[in-house]
Parts: C-alpha cells; sequence; structure tokens
C-alpha cells in the first residue's frame, strides 16, 4: 500500500526532531511523543485523554489536545498552543514544541464501505482487498453471484449508510452487461451517507474501464463519482494501489470533514489523518519489506478482530467482525463451539458455568477478570477467538482465482486446492496487540495465547505491541520509514521469544527433539524432549545464540527436511526460548482428567500463572 | 435296417457283462434346473459304461446322454440341455445306464441327416445286445439359491451397496454431513465459471465424442445439467460443441433445463449448443474453429474421449483459457493433464454429479459404492497375500460357478 496522497505540505525528514502522533478511537485518543535521543528514534512518552468526538463536547480536537497535553506535563515540554488552536511547532526553538504533528482515526466506527463486483470471489474480492488494505471496515460485498435478487441488494444498501462505496468489475475489455447491472441496481437503491445528508455518497469506479462511460451516465448524477483505473485489469493480476488511494483521499475529503472537529484536525496535521487499520497495515508492510521477513499481526478487540500478513511482499488484511472479546464473546462461543473453548481450560468446569461466564462478559463488556479462574477462561476464549480470525485470514489470503494454472504431474493427484499465502513454516513474525495480549498479567500467558491459536511451525520470533503504538507508527511510515521502523523494533513491540515446533507425523510418546546449544553465560544445553512438551529457557532479546534441534523421529522436520538436523541463530525475549514439541496440528487428549492434567503440565513448564497458579497482576513487565 | 443288423453284430461277442445297480436320479442341491444328478454301482466286469437318456418316458426313444466311461465310475451330473434358450428343458427324463466290454465300439460319429439314424441304430444295438439297468425317472428343477460362494457374495455386496445406500440417505436426509473428500478440479469449475463471467467470454462444454448410451457420456450430460444452472446463475453463456446428433439433442433439453431451474429461462440461446460433425477430426477441427474465434474463458472436457484429446487441450492452452477434463478413458488421461489446469482422474468423472448437487441420493450412493470399493480392495490384497501363501480360499471365495 502506497501512503496517501497528502494536500499538505511535504514534511522534510531531516529536520525531524520531534514527532507527536495520536490515534482517535471510538473511545480513547491516545498520544505518544516520539523524539531523536542520542542519535536514534525513540518513543519517550505517552497520555491519552477520552475521545471528544460525541455530544456534548463533538470536537475530536478537544481529545487530542487533552491527550497532548497529558504528554506535555509528562515530557515537562510545552506541546499546545496557548490559544488551544492546535499542536505547537518548533519554529527554531527547541525547547518547545513538535517538529511534526500526525494522527491517524477509528473514531465514530472507522471508515465504513460497501464494496461491489461481479463474482464474489474475483473482483468483489479484490475490491474487498483494496477497502480492506486501505483501513476499511467492509458492511457488505455485493455481487452477481451473492445468491440474492436485485431487490434483495437494493434492500440492504439502503440499510447500510455506508461512507463510500467501491465499485468494481469486469476485467479491461470485459463484462458490461454485470457491470451496468450493479451500477444500475446502485442507482435504484440510492444510498445515502452515514455522516451527513449535505453532500453526494463517493462511489470509486474501479472496474472495466471500457464501460466508464456507462457508469458516469447511471451513476454520474446521483453521487460523487471518482473513476480510478481498474483493481483486476486482467485476471492474473490486480491493481490496488489507485483505489486504495483513492479510499484515503475520500476519507479525507468526505468523511473526515463531515466527522466533528475533524476539519481542524486536519489542518493541524502534517501528513494525511490515516484510518487506524490502514495505518496498522502500513507499518506491517514496512517493517516486512525493510527486515526482509514474512510477519502475521494481530489485533483482538472486543467486537472484532483483525489479521494482517505480508507473505513474500503480499500484504493482506482481515477483519472478523464478530469475533472479538466482549462484545462478540458469545459469537466466539457459537463459532467455536463450547468443547473447543473448553478444551484450554486448565481446570475442571462444567459447560453450564463456562456459558454463564460468557454471557456474563458480553452483558458486561467492560470489565476484566477479576480471579485467576476468570483469567484462564479468557484466555481459552482468545485462543479460539485468535484461532477462528486466523482461519477467516488464511482463506482470505489466497492467489488470485480464475488464472490459469500450471500443474505438473504431481499435481493432478494433489486433493487440496489453491493454497493460502499464509505459510506458518515461512513466518518470521509474529505480532500480538489488543487487552487480552498487550495486558495479560504475564508475557507469557500472551506467548502461549499465540502458539496455542496460531501453532507457529519450525522457528518464529514473537513480539506484542507493548501501548498499542502501531497506528501512530503506521502514519509515521508515511513520513519517515525509518524512524518507524526503528521505533516499531526498539520501543512498540515487546519480543517475547521464540518459539520452535517440529512438523510432520509424530508419535504421541517418546522422544521427539534434540535441543543443542550454549547459554550467554556459558551453560551449555543438550536435551532430548518428549512428544507433547513445552520447554522453556530464559533468554533476553539482546542475546543470540545458535541452537542445533535434532529431529528424534524420522518424520519429524525442524525445516531441513523429515529427519534432518538444523542450526540456526535465535533470540530470545521477555519470555525467553520455548520448544514445543505437541505436535502439529496440536494434540490434545479427549479424556477430561487426562486433557486438564495435560494443560496444567503446559502451564507448569512455562511458569505462566507463578508458583501455585498465583498470577503476578503487577503490571505488564516482563517476567 | 441295415445299420442295426451290422451294430448288433458288432455287440454280439460282449453279452457276458453285467448291469450296473442302484441307479438313482436326483436334482442336486442349488440346481439351475438344467442338472440332474445320478448315482449307481458300478459292475466288477464292465469295461466302460454309457448312459441313455429320454425326456418321452421310459419306453423310449433313447440318446446318448455321456459316455463311454471307465466302467468304475459311479456318478455323473447330467445336463439335460446346453442352451435353454433353443432346447428349453422338459419336465421329466428317464435314464438306463448300459454296461459295455472292452470290445464294444463307441457311439457313432456321423453328421448331418444320417447322424440321428445312426444313433438310433446304435442304441437299439445297445439295448439288444448289451446289459442295461430299468429307466429311472428324474425331474429337473431350479433351486432358488446356488451354493457358489461367488454367487453368494455377489449377493452380499449387492444387498451390502444397497443397504449402505439407504443407509446414507436415510442419515443424508436427517442432516448428517456426508465428507467427500476435495477434487479441486470440480472446484475449479465454478472457478472458471466466474472467470468466463468477468472476461465477458463464454464457457466451451465438451461432452466427449461417444454416443449417448456411453456411461461416460451420460455423466457428462448429468454434469452439463449442473454447470449450465451456474452459468445461468451467472448469467454467463455456455457453448455447448457435439459429435454425436442426438447427445445435442440431449444436451440442448439439458442445458434448457438449467437455464429454467436457475430462474432464467429467457436467457437460453440454443444455438449455443451445436452439433459440429459425426467425423473424429472434422469435429475436432470445428471445435478448435470455437476455441480460436470465439475465446471462450474457460473450457470443460468432461466425457469419453480419444485422439482428439490433446489436439482440443493444446488448442485451449495456446488460447490461454483455464481449462478442466474429466474422462475415464485411461490412454487420454496423460494429455489431459499435460495440457490442462485440472483432470478428473477416472471414477472422479462419475463422483462430479453427487459433487457438485451435493443430492442425498447421489451422496449416498457415492458413499455406498466407495465403500464397497475399499472391501474390494482389502480383498484384493489380502487375496493376493493368501495366494501367495498357497492358500486357495480367496480364489475359491471368489469362484462363481454351478
Amino acid at each position: 500500500m502506497s501512503a496517501p496522497s497528502s494536500s499538505s505540505p511535504p514534511v522534510d525528514k531531516d529536520k525531524l526532531e520531534r514527532v507527536l502522533a495520536t490515534d482517535c478511537g471510538s473511545t480513547t485518543t491516545k498520544a505518544i511523543l516520539i523524539e531523536k535521543v542520542g542519535g536514534e528514534w525513540r518513543q519517550t512518552w505517552r497520555g491519552e485523554a477520552p475521545t471528544t468526538v460525541e455530544a456534548p463536547f463533538e470536537d475530536v480536537t478537544r481529545g487530542v489536545l487533552n491527550g497532548a497535553q497529558e504528554v506535555a506535563e509528562l515530557s515537562g515540554r510545552s506541546l499546545v498552543r496557548d490559544d488551544g488552536a492546535g499542536i505547537l511547532r518548533t519554529n527554531g526553538d527547541p525547547t518547545k514544541g513538535v517538529s511534526a504533528y500526525i494522527s491517524t482515526s477509528s473514531a465514530g466506527g472507522g471508515l465504513q464501505l460497501v464494496v461491489g463486483g461481479v463474482v464474489l470471489s474475483m473482483t468483489a474480492e479484490s475490491a474487498m482487498r483494496a477497502a480492506l488494505g486501505a483501513g476499511a471496515i467492509v458492511m457488505d460485498t455485493f455481487a452477481a453471484n451473492d445468491r440474492r435478487k436485485p431487490f434483495e441488494q437494493i434492500e440492504r444498501i439502503r440499510q447500510l449508510r455506508p461512507d463510500m462505496i467501491l465499485l468494481a468489475g469486469g476485467i479491461d475489455g470485459g463484462t458490461r452487461k454485470h457491470v451496468v447491472a450493479l451500477a444500475e441496481m446502485l442507482k435504484a437503491a440510492r444510498p445515502r451517507t452515514r455522516l451527513g445528508g449535505g453532500f453526494d455518497l463517493p462511489i470509486i469506479y474501479a472496474g472495466n474501464q471500457r464501460v466508464t462511460d456507462d457508469i458516469e451516465r447511471i451513476l454520474g448524477e446521483m453521487c460523487d463519482l471518482k473513476v480510478v483505473p481498474n483493481v483486476r485489469p486482467v485476471m492474473e493480476s490486480e491493481n490496488l494501489g489507485p483505489a486504495r488511494d483513492k479510499i484515503h483521499d475520500l476519507f479525507m475529503e468526505h468523511v473526515m470533514a463531515q466527522a466533528p472537529g475533524y476539519d481542524k484536525l486536519m489542518r493541524w496535521v502534517d501528513a494525511p489523518i490515516m484510518p487506524t487499520p490502514g495505518a496498522v497495515g502500513l507499518i506491517m508492510q514496512t517493517i516486512a519489506r525493510q527486515r526482509g521477513i514474512n510477519v502475521l499481526g494481530v489485533d483482538i478487540g472486543g467486537a472484532t478482530t483483525d489479521v494482517f500478513s505480508v507473505f513474500d511482499g503480499t500484504f493482506n488484511r482481515t477483519v472478523s467482525a464478530n469475533l472479538g472479546m466482549s462484545y462478540s464473546v458469545s459469537n466466539v462461543l457459537a463459532e467455536a463451539g463450547l468443547s473447543n473453548i473448553l478444551r484450554w481450560v486448565p481446570f475442571d468446569i462444567d459447560e453450564k458455568g463456562l456459558r454463564n461466564r460468557i454471557g456474563n462478559k458480553m452483558i458486561r463488556p467492560t470489565t476484566i477478570p477479576q480471579t485467576l479462574e476468570e483469567l484462564k477462561i479468557e484466555q481459552a476464549i482468545a485462543r479460539e477467538a485468535l484461532r477462528l480470525a486466523f482461519i477467516q485470514h488464511k482463506e482470505f489470503a489466497t492467489d488470485l482465482k480464475g488464472v490459469q494454472q500450471e500443474r505438473t504431474i504431481a499435481d493432478a493427484f494433489r486433493q487440496t486446492g489453491q493454497d493460502s499465502l499464509v505459510k506458518m513454516q515461512a513466518l518470521d513474525l509474529i505480532v500480538g496487540s489488543g487487552g487480552v495480549l498487550s495486558h495479560a498479567p504475564r508475557r507469557v500467558q500472551s506467548m502461549r495465547m499465540m502458539m496455542d491459536a496460531y501453532e507457529p511451525e519450525w522457528i518464529t520470533e514473537v513480539a506484542v505491541d507493548s501501548i498499542f503504538m502501531m497506528p501512530h507508527l503506521g502514519v509515521l511510515s508515511s513520513i519517515h520509514e525509518e524512524a518507524a521502523t526503528e521505533v516499531f523494533e526498539k520501543d512498540c513491540l515487546i519480543f517475547l521469544g521464540t518459539a520452535i515446533a517440529a512438523t510432520g507425523e509424530q508419535k504421541p510418546t517418546g522422544p521427539a527433539l534434540r535441543v543443542q546449544f550454549r547459554l550467554p553465560d556459558g551453560t551449555g544445553v543438550d536435551e532430548s524432549i518428549d512428544s507433547g512438551r513445552l520447554r522453556r529457557w530464559e533468554l533476553s532479546r539482546d542475546d543470540e545464540i545458535e541452537i542445533t534441534l535434532t529431529p528424534l523421529q524420522r518424520r519429524l522436520d525442524v525445516g531441513e527436511g523429515p529427519g534432518k538436523a538444523r542450526t540456526a541463530k535465535v533470540r530470545g525475549g521477555v519470555v525467553g526460548l520455548v520448544v514445543d514439541t505437541r505436535g502439529r496440528p496440536i494434540h490434545l487428549p479427549d479424556a477430561a482428567a487426562e486433557r486438564v492434567r495435560k494443560l496444567q503440565e503446559w502451564v507448569e513448564a512455562l511458569g505462566e500463572y507463578g508458583a501455585g497458579g498465583q498470577s503476578r497482576w503487577a503490571g505488564q513487565g516482563a517476567d | 435296417m441295415n445299420l442295426l443288423i451290422l451294430f448288433a453284430a458288432l455287440l454280439a461277442p460282449v453279452l457276458a457283462a453285467t448291469p450296473a445297480t442302484g441307479l438313482s436320479v436326483e436334482t442336486p442341491a442349488y440346481s439351475d434346473g438344467l442338472t440332474l444328478s445320478l448315482s449307481w454301482t458300478a459292475p466288477d466286469d464292465a469295461h466302460s459304461l454309457i448312459l441313455l437318456r429320454s425326456d418321452q418316458g421310459e419306453a423310449g426313444p433313447w440318446h446318448v446322454a455321456a459316455g463311454p466311461w471307465p466302467g468304475t465310475k459311479a456318478e455323473h451330473q447330467d445336463k439335460v440341455t446346453t442352451d435353454p434358450t433353443k432346447t428349453p428343458p422338459a419336465a421329466h427324463y428317464w435314464y438306463r445306464l448300459v454296461s459295455l466290454d472292452e470290445d464294444t465300439a463307441p457311439p457313432p460319429e456321423a453328421d448331418g441327416d444320417d447322424a440321428a439314424a445312426a444313433e438310433q441304430a446304435y442304441v437299439a444295438a445297445l439295448l439288444a445286445g448289451q446289459p442295461a439297468t430299468a429307466a429311472v425317472q428324474g425331474t429337473p428343477v431350479a433351486s432358488w439359491l446356488s451354493a457358489s460362494p461367488g454367487y453368494l457374495l455377489l449377493l452380499a455386496l449387492i444387498v451390502s451397496v444397497g443397504g449402505l445406500m439407504l443407509w446414507f440417505t436415510d442419515r443424508a436426509r436427517k442432516g448428517h454431513e456426508m465428507f467427500i473428500r476435495r477434487m479441486p478440479g470440480i472446484d475449479a469449475i465454478e472457478e472458471g465459471i466466474g472467470r468466463a463471467t468477468e472476461m465477458g467470454k463464454p464457457v466451451l462444454y465438451v461432452p466427449g465424442i461417444d454416443e449417448l448410451q456411453d456411461i461416460q457420456t451420460i455423466a457428462s450430460m448429468l454434469i452439463l445439467g449442473q454447470i449450465s444452472r451456474k452459468v445461468a446463475e451467472y448469467q454467463s453463456d455456455i457453448v455447448v460443441s457435439c459429435c454425436i446428433p442426438i447427445v445435442r439433442e440431449v444436451a440442448d433439453e439439458v442445458v434448457g433445463s438449467g437455464y429454467m431451474l436457475a430462474g432464467y429461462p429467457d436467457a437460453y440461446n440454443p444455438k449455443n449448443v451445436r452439433f459440429i460433425s459425426s467425423e473424429q477430426f472434422a469435429f475436432t477441427a470445428g471445435t478448435n474453429g470455437i476455441i480460436l474465434r470465439e475465446k471462450p474463458a474457460t473450457h470443460i472436457f468432461l466425457g469419453r474421449f480419444f485422439a482428439e484429446s490433446l489436439i482440443l487441450a493444446e488448442t485451449g492452452y495456446v488460447n490461454r483459457s483455464v481449462q478442466i477434463a474429466g474422462t475415464a478413458e485411461a490412454t487420454q488421461l496423460p494429455f489431459f493433464v499435460a495440457a490442462c489446469d485440472y483432470t478428473l482422474i477416472g471414477e472422479e468423472l462419475f463422483a462430479v454429479s453427487a459433487y457438485l448437487s451435493k443430492d442425498p441420493r447421489l451422496v449416498s450412493s457415492l458413499k455406498a459404492s466407495d465403500y464397497v470399493k475399499v472391501f474390494v480392495v482389502v480383498m484384493l490384497v489380502v487375496g493376493t497375500i493368501a495366494a501367495s501363501f498357497g492358500s486357495s480360499f480367496f480364489i475359491e471365495l471368489f469362484t462363481i460357478s454351478g
């Protein structure tokens, strides 16, 4: 995703010394100060204040100023203009103000789009990818094959009231009748905007370019029609950039301009305001590109779970709208099933009790666990929410459909279809964020949750976003990529450690993996780990060790082929090095007593809840 | 009369032999209704025995039913007719057993009109000059069951398939999900239709080049029904290229029904279902013409193909179309695998209809036949191992006789 076009004058990144970044969320506006300290970029101060989009204030800048003021007080530096009319700039005085102010926003529900295309799995999916990549929430997707009659589609569009509509369909020179039919359906629906009735709904047309005249004739008068290059000019490739950029532009011009106080905020910022998820996606892509790695990111919230991935440079984002830890927690139960949640609870609990606890969480979404049992249940639910969102992401993140394949003779006997782009064995880094991961009482609990949900294979680093700083860094990367990367690595991420797991058919008992390495203090480790175990060693992020992994079962693979040893350099984190011999997929005993015993064994192996199962609630620090 | 005198003279010296005793005729157990079991006590002095049979009564006329055998033989299974469609079995049969000594001449081997007369002369001479048992009556009766293990196994398999089908159908109707493994080739059909829709081009369907009664063509027609319905739902077009006139007529009905079931009967264009030529390569050239002129986005070749398979698939490849092929014709599979995006191999072709429609009856039939196939494969493996170790149990189990 390219950076959106901006009406602000370009920022000279060489003159940047101090940047204030805010993220205007639905409830909280988070402000951080990023400064050059001793030649390196660091996040130094952080403040937050309630978002003030809604009545009685109805001015988002009030919350921004409050957040900035908190940062100013903590840092002892003036950041807000005396007249309260904006963020103070340095203007040659290094003791006050900032070099640049940037912001993201998801207030008021973020950017909400309806997308349309001819075939759900082809141009409609390309349009959805463009919208999701731009940080939007896709409210609904229309297509010729969505199994709805035109009157049902029209009724639905009338109900939705999106911020804008992205219409694609047909390759260049492809179908005309389907695209025209979609446009006529939109014309009949006469969709209205969410925020205000005073302007026409923006519709971005990114379909068959030879039908542009027809589209302009049909839709030109009823909406603010913008024509951009086709998101799918040929079947074999996508061109999502222009549509994404146009979404950003319209987000600024139409959506933000209508939201209370955003007209002022838009004048204050030095780079275009980005939708929060779009900024997160941008920093993910930046990191993946700069480090040459594959990244998987997740943001698990109360109502939705966002999953981001960058594999071999291809970025994908999905929003699982009904998987979350509070408002959507009952939906997690419905989708995963009680038995799937129950399998992660490391103590005996009856089904009715578990149902009641989940129901209570849904009707009191802002409560947090008060007992250790509640915490364990919440983390069991989180595992399933993460797992289900990840499954949806893997299904979405595939190669383009409808493309001529070049399959070999061997492929003729394969029973799998199109592979997902998300390949766990090629994954280098998992980044988790969201309350249940970022604010887990012990970091090792976050690591276990992600290891259980994602089942990383071979060697994978695991990290969490310390204070959900990724949106700020995403928008920072649009003006200073290196600074954003530096802060991301040093302050944003808390590296939990490295997870190591073998793949392949595994015997349930007996030795599975031999691990040999030398700890930084010189102690040698040479250990054979049985199947079904978790083993943890303390190892800090600063220490890099060379580890040799030798499969002790001939079908196990650690990256060099079945049964072959592998030597690799790994680094730790606040949790350290975790070797997982539970198999892929993770096998849990069917019998309840045996399952609980196994879960408790894993809990103790990692020291998840401290001695005697007591949780250390004191803050988010490292173990 | 001359022949009778001649045979009587030849047989005169053998009058010393004694007749067999205890001749009895029974209907064998699990009989096919064409066989009677005879048993007797062989005489000590007979060199050989010959069996006479009459279907008129104990007075004859008699015909040589079997023999001559060595004099020690004591039982025989007599097949009363070799071709029951031409010579149906009689209600009753009578038998006599004649004892012969070593000088007795064998039955005459005359052909044509003389054969019957020669046999009658020979039999009359035997009865006149040789010791024979009294006539014994037997009645051939067909049994309901055959004792042959092969038949019983066949019966068990048929009953099992029927039972499994009913069971699976019942489960499917009660909402149990039936697992059918993924077949990327079939999944790709809908993708191919989507591609054609996006590109504004038709889908090309070729149902093979064999007659309608060929099982592969029948399967192809069933699949065509599903595909045309899907094409209609996408409001796209399908071109069907046929080699056999009657196949074209059936395809016309099938595609029309598909559009009607999808709710778009007016969108169906009968001109898109085309008869090209009954000549194999004229058909191939015509279909290639469609590929190159109309540039369909997706080609689906399902049915029985021969030498034209590679020509069609190669042309499609050059056209950059997505191609899905399927045939049970083993010799053509390599060409399809080499040139097409997806290939349905052998029996996968017959599973497509169930896979696409998810109809409980079709799916349950597929599941039942799969289970029988698994059973047969297991039997083959076990039988091979058993035979390798000298056991004939499995060979006998699969032998159909009697």
